[in-house]
Order: C-alpha cells, then structure tokens, then sequence
C-alpha cells in the first residue's frame, strides 16, 4: 500500500464514522475538508467516541491530554494530527 | 440559600466526627491473588453478553481486575475535576458556612483519590486515562456553577452504586471491600450536598434563564450523563484482560441489551432526583 491510498483508506474510515454518527451523509459523502465541530455534525460526547475510534486505528492508546486545539475540526485535520505529525499522543 | 447553608453545618460536624487516615488504615498487600475476584461480576461491563458467559472463570476474575482498575481510575478523572471546581468556589459568592463545609469535601475527595492512585499504581502500574474531551462550552455564571454541582451529583450517584454493592459483596477481596466502603461513607454526605445546592441553584435561577437556556442545559446534562458510562466501557481494559478484538468486544458491550439494562438501573436513582426536581424533563435512555 503507498502512502496515498493509505491515507485515502484512513479518510475513508472516519468518513463513514461520522457519517454512522449523523444523519443526513453516506459513508462516502462527507466531504474531508468539512467543518464536522463548528456545524455541530459531531457533538462533545461523539468526540469520546471518535477517540476510541481512532485509538483502534492507530493501535495505541491516545491520551486526550495532550490533544492540541482544532485536531477534531476537519478529516483532514484528524488525518494529519493523529496519523502524520508525530505527537507523543499515548 | 439558607437550607444549604443549615445542610453544611450539618455535613462538618459529621465530616469532623468521621475524620479518618486513609494511610493508617489500609494494608496494602505485597502481590494480590490472582484467584480473588475484584469486582462483582454482575456490574461488569460485558455481564449478559455472549463473550462473558463463555470466560472460563479464570479471565472473568482477570476481567474483573481490570475493571476495578479502571473504575478506580475514572474516579481519579471524575474527582480531579471536582477538586478544581470545589476549590474555584472556596470563598466566592456564598456564605462562609459553605466554605466550611467544601473544606471537608475537597479533603475527602483527595483522600479518595489516594487510594485510588495507591492501588492504580501498586498492582496495575497505571491508571487509565479519562477519554472526556470538552469543546470548551462557556456559560454564564450561574449556569457554570449549576452544572458543576449537577455533574458531581451525575458522577456520584453512578459510583456510588459500584461502591455500596461492592463493599457488600462477600466474594470480593477484602481490600477492594474496604476501598468501596471508605469511598461511599464520605460519599453519602457529598451527594447530600450536591443534591441540595444543585436544585437550590435551579429554583433560583431557572426563571431568569429562560427557556433556551434550560434546554440547552438539559441538552448538555444528557450528553454528560451519556459521556460519564462510556468512561465505564474502556477497550483497553479488554485488551489487558486478554481480549484480541477488543475494540469490537467494546462495541458489543456498549451496545448489549443487557447493558443498557444495567445502564437504566443504576441510573434510576440520579434520573429520579433530575425529573422531580424540574431540572430534567425526563429520564434519559442510557
């Protein structure tokens, strides 16, 4: 797998995430760049929710503690907080 | 708020009669017995799934290990937010008595907290980290003390039920009996006071709020309720209990009939006390 199509893969799956956790979108049509917080698509109590998601994802623990402000805002910007930079999230 | 203050009065008295040392009075085991049970299987968290009626007994009291960890360690997340928010309101808008008595409560609260940590750290070398995750809502004051105190009567009502029913439990480890005991003897007069001051704040101030702020605070009190079980339901606890799928074991159990049932239970006591009290409409499913 190259880097792209695994990035791809990753976008995919937390697109059909928050598309199971909101009504209105398909697996496949919530866009990467949309504002998923900011319009209340996905709530606080979701958040949790995604961690854990994310957590089976990566394959290691997350500590929210040290999540930065705005990781959540787009699927792009979770792709790139969680599985680009390299944070010391666990 | 005069029956608060008359309340507080009340609870220091009884919180200086009940003064303890939690050091002097535990005796923390060398190694503990891999044999013992450490949290009654009835409050597990996969309790009526098909995965935990075909553990042989040995993981489900491994199981049951874990889970006591975890529960401890979501009362160290739960009570670090209650020491910040007692601490912030030492002194601030009520009258001295109240203080009084939250000097108690915040001295309680730690000592708790130290047991927790002392077992946590002991015999499971960690404690697990809370997944909350605040988008950081802003209220007006009013309403930023009433939640507190309605989150602190929500998170106490819920471990409180663990720890009376655990500390009854004859087949659990005498330490986990005992931890249980302590937590709920102080407990019993911090839900006293979160239940009076809590609606006392939403008689006072439920009128000048008006009807969109109140739904706003039942929406939020709703997510919470919601946020405070999942903390109960950790994969990573599956995983150290010898689960391999255990992100999915944890969707099972979040999702079992059976533990929603479980969930409604416990719950029916807290959600009582929002509904007759106005707060809440009515009872959230869980």
């Amino acid at each position: 797998m190259n880097v792209l199509s695994k990035e791809q893969a990753i976008k995919n799956k937390l697109s059909a995430w928050v598309a199971e956790q909101s009504s209105g979108y398909h697996a496949d049509s919530v866009p990467f760049d949309l504002r998923i917080i900011e319009q209340r698509i996905i709530t606080s109590v979701q958040i949790m929710e995604l961690i854990l998601f994310l957590e089976h994802l990566r394959g290691e623990p997350i500590n929210p503690l040290q999540i930065k402000p705005g990781a959540f805002s787009t699927i792009d910007a979770i792709y790139q907080h969680f599985f680009v930079e390299d944070h010391a999230y666990a | 708020m005069d029956n608060v203050v008359t309340l507080s009065q009340k609870l220091s008295k009884a919180s200086v009669k009940r003064y303890s040392n939690p050091y002097l009075e535990f005796d923390w085991p060398e190694v503990l017995s891999e044999d013992s049970w450490w949290f009654s299987p009835e409050l597990s968290s996969l309790c009526g799934t098909a995965v935990y009626d075909v553990l042989p007994a040995e993981q489900q009291q491994r199981l049951a290990f874990w889970e006591l960890v975890n529960f401890f360690s979501l009362n160290i997340h739960g009570e670090k937010a209650l020491l910040q928010g007692l601490a912030k309101r030492l002194y601030s808008r009520w009258p001295t008595e109240i203080s009084e008595y939250l000097h108690h409560f915040l001295g309680e609260e730690n000592k708790h907290m130290t047991l927790f940590g002392t077992f946590c750290m002991r015999y499971a070398n960690k404690v697990y980290p809370s997944k909350a995750y605040s988008l950081n809502e802003n209220h007006i004051q009013s309403v930023e003390d009433f939640l507190f105190f309605a989150r602190v009567v929500i998170f106490e009502e819920f471990v409180d039920y663990y720890n009376l029913y655990m500390a009854k439990d004859e087949r659990l480890h005498p330490l986990c009996r005992a931890i249980n005991q302590y937590h709920h003897n102080d407990e019993s007069r911090h839900l006293a006071f979160g239940r009076k001051i809590t609606q006392q704040l939403f008689e006072s101030h439920a009128g000048d709020w008006g009807e969109d702020t109140v739904n706003g605070i039942r929406r939020y009190l709703g997510d919470y309720i919601q946020a405070t079980w999942k903390e109960y339901y950790n994969p990573w606890v599956y995983k150290d209990a010898g689960f391999n799928d255990f992100y999915k074991t944890y969707l099972t159990a979040w999702r079992h009939e059976s533990q929603k049932q479980l969930r409604q239970k416990i719950s029916s006591h807290c959600f009582s006390f929002f509904v007759t009290s106005g707060i809440l409409a009515e009872e959230p499913v869980v």
